[in-house]
C-alpha cells in the first residue's frame, strides 16, 4: 500500500491496490495518477451523485475467489448517471460492477479488441464478437452513447480524465450476458477498444461479507419530503421517489425534473383532450399475474409512419428500486397487455423472433414495424421522457405474447426489449377495482390468445379417444356378432302369381338367449336381372306369439343406354328389427315376384315382345323332346330357337314368355353391429368440434384482416 | 349431482357429452335399440294352434312347405 500526499490539498491519498493507477482525494475530490513513482493530479471530479446502492468502498465479498471494492466512477450520458465499481480480486485481477437502476452487470477487461468496428460504424442491432479465453461470443449492439465521467471515488485501475467524453456501446447476448466496447474520447483511434465482458448477475451472488457491509447512511426521502412544483409551488406527490426522474406536475402540466435539486421545470405540457380521460387513475394499486403493483404514469404514443394508431402505456411499478420493477399496461383497442423488460440479447432471429419464457420457447411472428412518438404524458417517469420522444417499434406476437423491440431514434441510440403477456380486461378491471366496463374491442389483436383453441385443443383429443373407443366397441360388437344365424332358401316359382299358398314357415329356431334382448337382422339376397322379388317376413315368438314383421324388397336392373352401361338397385337388401327378446322363433315368409318383366314401350320387350298393361307379353314355342328331335334333324333348331324362345331370364310357359325362376336366401342373424348408428352418433359427437374449430378459423381470418 | 360436477371438471361438458354418446352407443349394441323398424303385434296361441291359423313345423310333426 502507497500513501502520498495529495498535489492539491496536501490531503493523505491511498494506494491499497497493486493494480490500481489512481486515487481521488476524500477532502479536495483530485484525481492523483501513480506513473511509476511520481504522483500527478489529473484534475478534479465533482461531488458523488446521490444514486441509492448497497455497494459501497471496503465492502468485500467471496465471488471470484474473493474480493474487495475499492473505487467507484460516476457516468453520465445525460439522461441520468450510473455507478460503476471496480472490484480488486484477491488473485490481483479486477472486474467492473456496473449499477444501474437496480440491475448489476459485472464484467472482466477484455483488453484491446482488435477486430472492434468503427464506433461510426456500429448500429443499434448490429452483431458484434469477442474474443474470449473461452471462445468467441456473439452479442448484439443495445446502447450506443457517449458519457462522461462526472465523479468518483477510491482507486482506479486506469487513468481517467474528469469531464472527458467517453464513447461506448453496451452489448447485450444470450442468457444474460453482457459486454461494453469503450471507443474512449472522440478521435481515440480504433485500435484502442478497450473490450469489457461478462453477466447481468443478482447481487447475492458477490456473497458479500457481512462482517465488512456497512448499511448505506439514511437518505433524506424524498417521499417525506414536501417537493413543490419550480413553475406554479404546487405539490408534487412522488411515488417512486428514488428512481423517478421526471414528473408532471397535476396542476400546471409542467415536465419536472427531479433527478438533483433544485426541481427544474424543463416545459409545459398541453392539457388533455377530454377523450384522454385515463382508465387508471395515478396511484391506483393493483395485482396482475400475482404481482401488486401501483400505476405511477401515463404515456400515449402515436404511430408517426408505418400506419395510423396511437395506445396508452400506464407505467406500473413494483414497489422496488429497480429498473426490473417498471412494467406497462397497455392499453390498445380495448385489448390489455402487460409488458416487462426482458434482456434482448436472449432474442433470435429476424422475422421469426424466439425467445425462451419461463422454461417455454416462443416463436412470436414479426407483426407491425412503425415509428411512434410520445403525445402526452402524465405522471412521473424514472427516466428522461420528453413529449415527442420517438422509437422505432418492431412487434412480433405469438398466442398471449406481445414481443416488442423499441429502438430510441436521436443521439441516444438505445434498445430495448419487452415481452408483453395478453390479459383478460374484465380482470384487469377486477384488479384495479373498476366497476365500469372494460371498453369494447375494436379489432382482433395480434397476440390475443383465441379463444376457441384451447377448447379446439382439448375436444379434438376427446373426439380422439371417443372415437378410438368407437371403434374398440365396433370391434368388440363385430366379434359376437352373427353368433345366432338362420338361413332359409327360397325360389319363385315362373309364370305363377304368388298368392296365400306361397306363404311358407320355417323350423323353429334359437335367436339369442332368453331374458336378453337383440337387434336381429333380416337379410334377403335374390338373383334377380331386370327384375324384382319382395318377400313379408314375419319373426314369430314361439312362447310370447310375439310378431315382429318386416318387408323386404331386392331389385336389380341394368342395361346400357348410348353405350354407357347403367345399374340400378341391389340383389341384396337387409332391415334390422330392434329390441328382439331372444327365444325360440319361427319365421313366416311371404314372398311376392312379377311373373312378367315390367314395360313402358313396346320397345322395353325386345323386338318381338309387346307392352301390354305395363307388362311384357310374347309368345313362344316349347317343343316336345320329339318335335326338338325331328327339328334337329332337319337341321330346323336355329330357326326354331330364334323365332320361338324367350330373351335371357326369361323362359316358355304355357306358350308365354315369363321370368325365370329366382333362387334368393333369406338370413335371420343376431346380435348384428349398427354400423349406421354408429357412424351417426359419431357424426353427432364431432359436430361440436367441427363447429368449435370453424369458430377457431373465424377469428384467425379476422384476425388477419385487422392486422394487414 | 357432485359426481357429476367433479366429472364435468375433469371432462369438460364436451367430455360428459361424448361419454353419453358412448354410452348410448354400448347400450345399441348390447340391447339391440334403435328406431322400431316393421310391426310388431301378437299372435295368440289359440290362433297359433286352431286350424287355419299359424301352424309351425313341430305343431305337425312333418315336414310343411306354406299352407294357411
Amino acid at each position: 500500500m502507497a500513501t502520498v500526499g495529495c498535489p492539491e490539498c496536501g490531503a493523505e491519498v491511498r494506494f491499497t491496490t497493486p493494480g490500481s493507477v489512481l486515487s481521488v482525494c476524500t477532502f479536495c475530490h483530485s484525481v492523483v495518477a501513480r506513473r511509476g513513482l511520481d504522483y500527478t493530479k489529473l484534475g478534479k471530479v465533482a461531488q458523488l451523485a446521490e444514486i441509492p446502492s448497497p455497494l459501497h468502498i471496503g465492502l468485500r465479498g467471496r465471488a471470484h475467489g474473493g474480493f474487495q471494492v475499492v473505487g467507484r466512477v460516476q457516468y453520465d450520458h445525460g439522461a441520468g448517471a450510473w455507478n460503476e465499481w471496480y472490484l480488486a480480486l484477491d488473485s490481483g485481477r479486477w472486474l467492473w460492477l456496473a449499477e444501474t437502476q437496480g440491475r448489476y452487470y459485472l464484467s472482466m477487461p477484455l483488453g484491446i479488441v482488435s477486430d472492434a468496428p468503427r464506433f461510426e460504424d456500429v448500429r443499434i442491432g448490429r452483431t458484434v464478437r469477442l474474443t474470449l479465453p473461452d471462445g468467441e461470443k456473439t452479442l448484439r449492439a443495445i446502447e450506443i452513447h457517449t458519457a462522461k465521467l462526472v465523479s468518483a471515488e477510491g482507486e482506479l485501475p486506469f487513468e481517467v480524465v474528469p469531464d472527458e467524453p467517453l464513447r461506448y456501446v453496451d452489448l447485450s447476448g444470450a442468457k444474460g450476458s453482457f459486454g461494453t466496447l469503450d471507443y474512449g474520447a472522440p478521435g481515440a483511434e480504433p485500435a484502442e477498444v478497450q473490450g469489457y465482458f461478462g453477466q447481468q448477475v443478482r447481487p447475492d451472488t458477490l456473497q458479500i461479507d457481512k462482517a465488512s457491509f456497512e448499511p448505506p447512511p439514511p437518505r433524506p426521502a424524498k417521499a417525506g419530503k414536501r417537493m413543490t412544483c419550480p413553475k406554479c409551488s404546487g405539490a408534487l406527490e412522488l411515488r417512486a421517489p428514488d428512481a423517478s426522474m421526471r414528473v408532471t406536475c397535476p396542476y400546471c402540466r409542467s415536465l419536472v425534473d427531479v433527478s438533483s435539486e433544485p426541481l427544474k421545470a424543463l416545459a409545459t405540457l398541453k392539457a388533455p383532450d377530454e377523450e384522454l380521460l385515463p382508465i387508471f387513475e395515478l396511484g391506483a394499486k393493483g395485482t396482475l399475474l400475482g404481482r401488486e403493483y401501483t400505476v405511477l404514469g401515463r404515456i400515449r404514443r402515436v404511430i408517426t409512419k408505418g400506419g395510423p394508431g396511437e395506445w396508452d402505456e400506464y407505467l406500473l411499478w413494483t414497489g422496488e428500486p429497480s429498473d426490473s420493477a417498471f412494467h406497462y399496461l397497455i392499453v390498445s383497442g380495448g385489448h390489455f397487455t402487460l409488458a416487462e423488460p426482458i434482456n434482448y440479447g436472449d432474442v433470435s432471429g429476424s422475422n421469426l423472433k424466439m425467445y425462451t419464457h419461463q422454461g417455454k420457447q416462443l416463436m412470436l411472428r414479426q407483426v407491425e414495424r412503425c415509428t411512434t412518438k410520445v403525445s402526452y404524458i402524465s405522471g412521473e417517469f424514472p427516466w428522461a421522457i420528453e413529449v415527442g420522444e420517438a422509437v422505432e417499434v418492431d412487434d412480433s406476437a405469438t398466442s398471449g405474447y406481445l414481443l416488442s423491440i423499441e429502438k430510441s431514434l436521436g443521439q441516444h441510440q438505445e434498445l430495448n426489449a419487452t415481452l408483453g403477456t395478453y390479459l383478460d380486461s374484465a380482470e384487469v378491471f377486477r384488479a384495479f377495482k373498476i366497476d365500469r366496463k372494460p371498453p369494447r374491442k375494436e379489432y382482433v389483436a395480434p397476440h390475443q390468445p383465441n379463444p376457441h383453441s384451447e377448447r379446439w385443443l382439448r375436444q379434438k383429443g376427446v373426439l380422439f379417444w371417443a372415437t378410438l373407443t368407437m371403434v374398440g366397441l365396433l370391434g368388440w360388437s363385430c366379434g359376437r356378432s352373427g353368433h345366432y344365424t338362420q338361413t332359409i332358401p327360397l325360389r319363385t316359382l315362373p309364370g305363377v302369381e304368388p298368392a296365400a299358398e306361397h306363404v311358407s314357415i320355417s323350423e323353429p329356431f334359437d335367436l339369442g338367449k332368453k331374458g336378453q334382448q337383440f337387434a336381429v337382422q333380416a337379410r334377403l339376397r335374390a338373383e334377380v336381372e331386370n327384375s324384382w322379388v319382395a318377400t313379408d317376413i314375419s319373426l314369430i315368438n314361439e312362447d310370447s306369439g310375439q310378431v315382429y314383421s318386416v318387408s323386404l324388397e331386392a331389385s336389380y336392373y341394368h342395361g346400357v343406354d348410348d353405350g354407357e352401361s347403367w345399374s340400378e338397385g341391389s340383389r341384396a337388401v337387409d332391415q334390422v328389427v330392434p329390441e328382439v327378446p331372444g327365444g325360440r322363433y319361427v319365421v313366416r315368409v311371404e314372398p311376392s315376384w312379377p311373373v312378367n318383366q315390367s314395360c313402358s314401350y313396346n320397345s322395353d320387350c325386345g323386338i318381338l315382345g309387346t307392352c301390354f298393361s305395363g307388362k311384357c307379353t310374347r309368345s313362344c314355342y316349347s317343343p316336345t323332346a320329339a318335335t326338338n328331335q325331328a327339328l334337329a334333324s332337319s337341321g330346323l333348331s336355329m330357326r326354331v330357337s330364334g323365332l320361338g324362345s324367350c330373351q335371357t331370364g326369361q323362359e316358355c310357359v304355357a306358350g308365354q314368355c315369363v321370368l325365370s325362376a329366382v333362387p334368393m336366401n333369406l338370413t335371420i342373424r343376431c346380435p348384428t353391429t349398427r354400423y349406421g348408428y354408429a357412424f351417426w352418433l359419431w357424426l353427432l359427437m364431432a359436430i361440436v368440434p367441427a363447429w368449435t374449430w370453424f369458430r377457431m378459423r373465424q377469428f384467425e381470418q379476422q384476425r388477419t384482416e385487422d392486422n394487414s | 349431482m357432485e359426481y357429476l360436477n367433479r366429472a364435468r371438471k375433469f371432462l369438460g361438458w364436451y367430455g360428459l357429452f361424448c361419454g353419453s354418446i358412448l354410452v348410448l352407443d354400448l347400450l345399441i349394441e348390447t340391447r339391440g335399440w334403435g328406431f322400431a323398424a316393421g310391426e310388431r303385434g301378437e299372435v295368440p296361441m289359440s290362433v297359433r294352434h286352431s286350424p287355419g291359423g299359424y301352424r309351425s313345423y313341430h305343431f305337425w310333426h312333418q315336414g310343411l312347405h306354406g299352407g294357411k
